[in-house]
């Protein structure tokens, strides 16, 4: 992980350095909106420039985890309206690798692998991004509320419905 | 942990009544394939290859430039240079519109024509003179006799 400042600030950015841990989180949050690795990392970037410019205000933010991931889905969201990109589909990340699988089981894990992928991507906004807080990044319902905007109950009502519909699609895979 | 209280704990997961601590077991106990239900072992792998996805660009933040901020005071001194220029491009040279006739004739006709201009002005000129001087002329004869 890399920050580069300019000369008269490199040595105040304890900020920067506290917020870079959950740099990766950020852009896997921002991925999972946008469906595009380009856009996603100009929204990380974009996120660490507002922390910057508001460095002061963020210091007495109690959790600024929250905080950038708010930011991040606020300016994906954002980019998702204005739509300046295209989706680009990063199959590659979710090829398994078992080497005590024979290529034939190889090819039907990726087959189901991409089918798993396909489902949570037709799950509508909100939900898709519940599944992600909550199975990917493990956060607690209070916190991916305070991240969404949405109340713990509709964080839960959204969790349900999302596992709901994944368990039906998986259920069809199998058959 | 038996492989039945797994399953009973997978069903409370499809319904989202599991918590953080029995979510994260569930998965672990998938990932080290003690269970056989392929799809959800794939579900949760899944899961951890997203995790496990990161970025790659490092982060450069520089200040914005000032350079191109328009200020109210920056947008008045532009606005002033531009009627400045402009001036410059269209009413000068509007000053400068003499233009050379080469046919003796044509230069001839047009000099008497400014030259009965310049004629009728003398004219008009000398006439407000004159009115002048008669104007002045009674006043003095006025100023003669009352002072008298």
């Amino acid at each position: 992980m890399e920050i580069c400042l300019p000369y008269k600030y490199s040595i105040n950015n304890d900020m920067l350095q506290a917020v870079m841990p959950i740099k990766h989180k950020l852009y896997r949050y921002a991925f999972r909106i946008l469906g595009n690795q380009m856009a996603a990392e100009d929204v990380v970037q974009e996120v660490f420039i507002k922390v910057w410019k508001r460095r002061e205000e963020v210091k007495e933010i109690d959790n600024k985890e929250a905080w950038c991931m708010t930011v991040t889905r606020n300016l994906a969201l954002d980019k998702l309206r204005k739509k300046k990109y295209s989706y680009e589909p990063v199959e590659e990340h979710y090829a398994i690798k078992d080497i005590t699988m024979d290529p034939a089981q190889q090819v039907q894990s990726n087959n189901i692998m991409s089918m798993i992928k396909g489902a949570i991507n037709m799950l509508p906004n909100d939900q898709k991004q519940v599944v992600h807080l909550r199975d990917v990044e493990g956060y607690k319902y209070k916190e991916i509320a305070e991240i969404t905007g949405l109340t713990i109950e509709k964080v839960k009502v959204y969790l349900h419905r999302a596992r709901l519909t994944l368990r039906k699609q998986l259920s069809n895979i199998e058959r | 942990m038996s492989d039945t209280n797994a399953k009973d704990l997978l069903k409370k997961y499809w319904a989202a009544e599991t918590s953080l601590g029995e979510e994260e077991w569930l998965k672990k106990y998938y990932k080290e394939g003690l269970l056989e239900d392929k799809t959800e072992n794939l579900l949760f792998q899944y899961f951890e290859q997203e995790r496990a996805q990161q970025s790659t660009r490092s982060i450069t933040i520089k200040p914005k430039s000032n350079l191109f901020k328009i200020t109210r005071r920056r947008l008045m001194s532009l606005v002033a240079a531009a009627l400045i220029l402009a001036s410059a491009i269209f009413v000068l040279p509007s000053t400068d519109n003499h233009k050379v006739i080469d046919a003796p004739d044509k230069a001839l006709e047009v000099t008497m024509i400014a030259l009965g201009f310049l004629n009728g002005s003398i004219d008009k000129s000398e006439l407000a003179v004159k009115e002048g001087l008669s104007q002045f002329d009674k006043t003095r004869l006025f100023t003669f006799y009352n002072t008298k």
